[in-house]
């Protein structure tokens, strides 16, 4: 088992992580809106080398029961075969299910449902190319993809994840921090106004005393997150205007 | 790709512009429209190309391994298709529903690589390991079924002119392989032998290539055709439920032969202008 | 396999369900940081336990298998969980899932098993442990009852000790060596608190809670302080104090489950290990409280309960209350008043004998006091009266000959 130095410490007193990093860096984000002709809403984000599609359809009529009261939200995350260094080759594995139903609890209670009684949004997500923060990246591109589409939604639903390696929290976890044993992960979905958790996960062990400086640092990668996806959201408008 | 209705009477417009040789949107019926090909996208994967057309979207991405060959054919690599359609593309292909149309994209695949010469180059040591190159196909936009074929060709093809294999040395006297740690030793794939697709459409008294999903729901039938370089069809299939009268198909032959090699023209000068 | 649909739950029973909460006070009685009755029981094998909390039922089965390990972790143990939600039918794959991974990633991810230590041969033999988790009944609280039962299962279960000789594995049987138990590092537990109306919570919710809340948050955390995992969820927006607030909670909630857990452990291998000592769950299904037995819910005091009304309910005069008839018309329907009299042209036999009886009227008893109805004599008569008149609907009556002790006339309740 190699022994991974994932924070190196020089001389100048700030330590650097593996792909260069300062701790609280987040990799550098890139998002265009608009992708797909054929979707009703489409965005494309780049989180470092995490590459997430998300399309948007709807609303529209539902295939089965339908909701008299607010929209149903149908949320389905994939990850493609080649996403990973290992080929996978599965349609409905476990962890893909969990982000999918956790995707489908943020953006219910994100949406404003209620506008569109007896129809059905559907959004899918699909990870072309994953190092890392797969869920958070995940959040960003779907987010994007409904104003792409013009459904009304409370605010810009950002995430960010975090982590803590040798005593110091971090920010934006890439593919290699995660996979290195005992790391411990939190990706917070937020609503950035009103600061409000729409969903966290974590996993791996985090001491009390420092949740609150990881959970600190999740919610700084958030705010660096939206800054740059409202930019992207006005810059799509302008061009439209244009 | 949602199912486009049209009436009797756009039906019978375009059929009718058509059998001028001139469609709804100005081209002529052996007009292509413009392909934009992006190469080397994917670091997790030896090859990767991305094809973008007006309204299709597909990205071919190459992983190897290091396998003991089929019994039967102990000199030859191995390469493996999958395919599948991201219900991005619509929600009707959402888990499982695309099975239909990625099970015939797959299986033309097979059989037209089945005999290819570059499975030559992809041995290592006679009879005990090959190169196998699975190729995944994703396709997240479809405009018709019938570019679609095209299209996935011309991304295996570039994604398989972009993979990059390392160099493989052989002890001769204990046969242990060696995979130098060099991530500049490699050997590229010489991929002129390679088949592309093509597909006419019959629409009205003429075939047509590059159909839009219109022009596909007013045709009666497709042909799809495996060309090689050299211009000989290789393999063949119908796609769709109408018939087709022989003459005009064997008229047709010569035609697919100029438009097949134009395609592996067009690929071979991107690809070489994208890597330099 | 059909799945049944949930239940909807009337809007009467939400309302209810969040003033309560406003004031701290739940349905059982609780208050909102109260946790109900745990009791765990084990079984004749090591590693198979039973958990109940309050009436949500859990029973975790551990057996293990020699085989390879994983490429990557090559002198590592294996350990697959797996739920089993089907005998509550309710739920949806979804929902299986989410619990599924909310044990793993609480036990696995947070390394609290010592998987080098299920090691045989390196690279080529391990342990691979094959948890069940079987819920038998859900009322709420299902991923911490599961923890409870996968913990409990883990700390009694206990593996053959094994001996490798010339590459040739002997597995001793449990007569010829001890077993050895497992090396468990912490112990991870899970609580649940569910959200109603973003700032108050509630502990350990029963179903009829889960189904009306805004949102859950789940948190793993053992005894160290360490938290091992969070699952936010639903609709209710949290914000960070409220995350560290449910955290403390958590822990302490943790310790105590720790020690209670080390406790039964060792009080059962106490029990195995003396002779004729009864173990396994045949006894326990014996004993009426046992964790087998259904959960009796503990009598809800009724002395600060106000009587609540709406100013549109109507109020009837105490009056025309006490003049009203009462009629039974089956045993499960009673009238009140009989309504106008009929304009069609036949005649009813029961409106001729209503005529006639006018002074024999009895008005109908509380449920509270003496049902008349166990004495052997009145029922006897009442089915006598039936039999008679078997087309004609009972009208209570009194017979002249029971004493006015026996029966309680009883004015109408009190309207305020």
């Amino acid at each position: 088992m190699e022994s991974r130095i994932l924070l190196e410490s020089t001389s100048v007193k700030t330590p650097f992580r593996i792909d260069g990093r300062k701790p609280h860096e987040v990799r550098s984000l890139t998002c265009r809106l608009g992708v797909f002709q054929q979707a009703d809403g489409s965005s494309y984000v780049k989180l470092g080398n995490t590459q997430v599609l998300a399309t948007v359809y709807g609303p529209h009529d539902t295939r089965g029961k339908s909701n008299p009261e607010k929209s149903i939200i149908n949320c389905k995350f994939r990850l493609s075969t080649f996403s990973k260094s290992t080929r996978r080759n599965l349609h409905r594995d476990i962890r893909s299910i969990e982000i999918s139903n956790n995707l489908t609890q943020v953006f219910d209670s994100a949406i404003l449902t209620e506008l569109y009684p007896h129809s059905q949004i559907d959004i899918y997500l699909e990870v072309v190319q994953s190092d890392g923060s797969d869920y958070a990246a995940c959040i960003n591109a779907a987010s994007l993809a409904i104003i792409d589409a013009g459904i009304p939604i409370k605010d810009v639903v950002c995430a960010c994840s975090a982590g803590f390696i040798d005593n110091q929290p971090i920010t934006d976890i890439n593919a290699v921090e995660e996979s290195s044993n005992g790391t411990p992960i939190l990706t917070i979905g937020m609503l950035p106004k009103d600061k409000q958790i729409l969903s966290m996960e974590s996993s791996g062990g985090i001491h009390l005393d420092n949740l609150n400086d990881v959970m600190d640092a999740a919610i700084e990668g958030c705010k660096s997150v939206l800054f740059i996806m409202k930019q992207t959201i006005l810059n799509h408008i302008q061009e439209l205007k244009d | 790709m949602a199912e486009v209705k049209l009436s009797e009477g756009e039906k019978c417009y375009l059929i009718h512009g058509i059998n001028d040789n001139f469609r709804i949107d100005g081209r002529s019926c052996w007009d292509r429209r413009e392909i934009d090909l992006e190469i080397n996208l994917l670091p997790s994967c030896v090859g990767s190309a991305q094809i973008r057309s007006v309204n299709c979207s597909v990205i071919a991405g190459v992983k190897m391994s290091l396998v003991p060959p089929d019994p039967g054919r102990p000199g030859k690599g191995k390469i493996e298709f999958f395919a599948d359609i991201s219900a991005n593309a619509d929600p009707l292909f959402e888990g499982r529903g695309g099975q239909g149309i990625v099970v015939e994209l797959v299986s033309f695949f097979e059989d037209s690589y089945k005999d290819c010469s570059l499975l030559d180059c992809l041995t290592v040591v006679e009879g005990k390991s090959v190169w196998c190159l699975s190729i995944d196909i994703l396709i997240l936009e479809i405009g018709s079924k019938a570019s679609l074929y095209d299209l996935c060709s011309i991304a295996v093809k570039a994604a398989l002119y972009d993979t990059r294999l390392p160099k493989v040395y052989v002890n001769p006297d204990t046969m242990d392989i060696e995979i130098p740690d060099d991530p500049f030793d490699i050997m590229r794939l010489d991929i002129s032998q390679i088949p592309v697709f093509v597909t006419v459409t019959r629409i009205g008294n003429s075939y047509i290539i590059d159909p839009t999903q219109e022009e596909e729901a007013s045709s009666i039938s497709s042909l799809l055709f495996s060309v090689n370089n050299c211009g000989t069809l290789l393999h063949s299939k119908k796609l769709g439920l109408g018939s087709l009268h022989c003459d005009p198909i064997k008229e047709l032959i010569p035609k697919i032969s100029v438009v097949a090699l134009e395609l592996h023209d067009f690929i071979e000068d991107q690809c070489k202008s994208l890597t330099s | 396999m059909q799945r049944l649909k949930p239940k909807s739950i009337p809007s009467c029973n939400k309302n209810f369900i969040f003033t309560a909460v406003k004031d701290d006070k739940r349905i059982d009685g609780r208050s909102s940081k109260d946790f109900r009755k745990l009791s765990i029981g084990f079984g004749l094998d090591y590693g198979s336990s039973v958990v109940s909390l309050g009436d949500t039922r859990v029973m975790c089965n551990i057996t293990y298998q020699i085989a390879e390990p994983k490429a990557v972790k090559s002198c590592e143990g294996l350990l697959n969980i797996r739920v089993d939600l089907t005998a509550s039918m309710i739920h949806t794959y979804e929902k299986v899932v989410e619990i599924m991974r909310m044990i793993e990633k609480n036990v696995k991810d947070s390394r609290c098993l010592d998987l080098e230590s299920l090691c045989i041969i390196s690279g080529e033999k391990v342990y691979a442990l094959e948890t069940d988790i079987i819920v038998m009944n859900d009322d709420g609280n299902l991923p911490e009852c599961c923890s409870i039962a996968l913990l409990a299962s883990l700390s009694h279960f206990k593996r053959p000790d094994v001996s490798v000789v010339e590459d040739k594995i002997k597995i001793h049987s449990f007569d010829e060596r001890h077993p050895i138990p497992l090396n468990i590092l912490h112990y991870p537990f899970c609580t649940s608190f569910t959200f109603f109306d973003n700032s108050k919570f509630v502990c350990d919710p029963t179903q009829a809670e889960e189904q009306v809340c805004d949102g859950y948050l789940i948190v793993g955390s053992n005894i160290y302080r360490e938290i091992t995992t969070i699952h936010i969820s639903g609709k209710s927006a949290i914000t960070k104090d409220v995350v560290l607030n449910c955290c403390q909670l958590a822990i302490e909630r943790s310790k105590f489950l720790t020690n209670f857990v080390k406790l039964v452990v060792e009080q059962d291998l106490k029990k195995r290990s003396t002779e004729g000592a009864e173990i396994g769950y045949a006894p326990l299904i014996r004993e009426s409280s046992s964790v087998l037995c259904s959960y009796k819910k503990e009598e809800i005091e009724l002395q600060e309960v106000q009587e609540n009304y709406d100013d549109d309910d109507v109020i009837i005069d105490l009056e025309v209350a006490q003049n009203t008839k009462m009629y039974r018309y089956a045993s499960d329907t009673v009238g009140i008043g009989e309504g106008r009299g009929q304009n069609w042209d036949f005649i009813d036999e029961f409106q001729e004998n209503v005529e006639n009886d006018e002074n024999e009227d009895m008005y109908i008893e509380d449920e509270e006091t003496t049902n008349n109805e166990d004495e052997p004599d009145s029922k006897a008569k009442q089915f006598s009266k039936r039999s008679k008149n078997s087309n004609k609907y009972q009208e209570i009556t009194v017979e002249d000959d029971l004493s006015e002790e026996e029966v309680q006339i009883l004015n109408p309740p009190e309207f305020k």
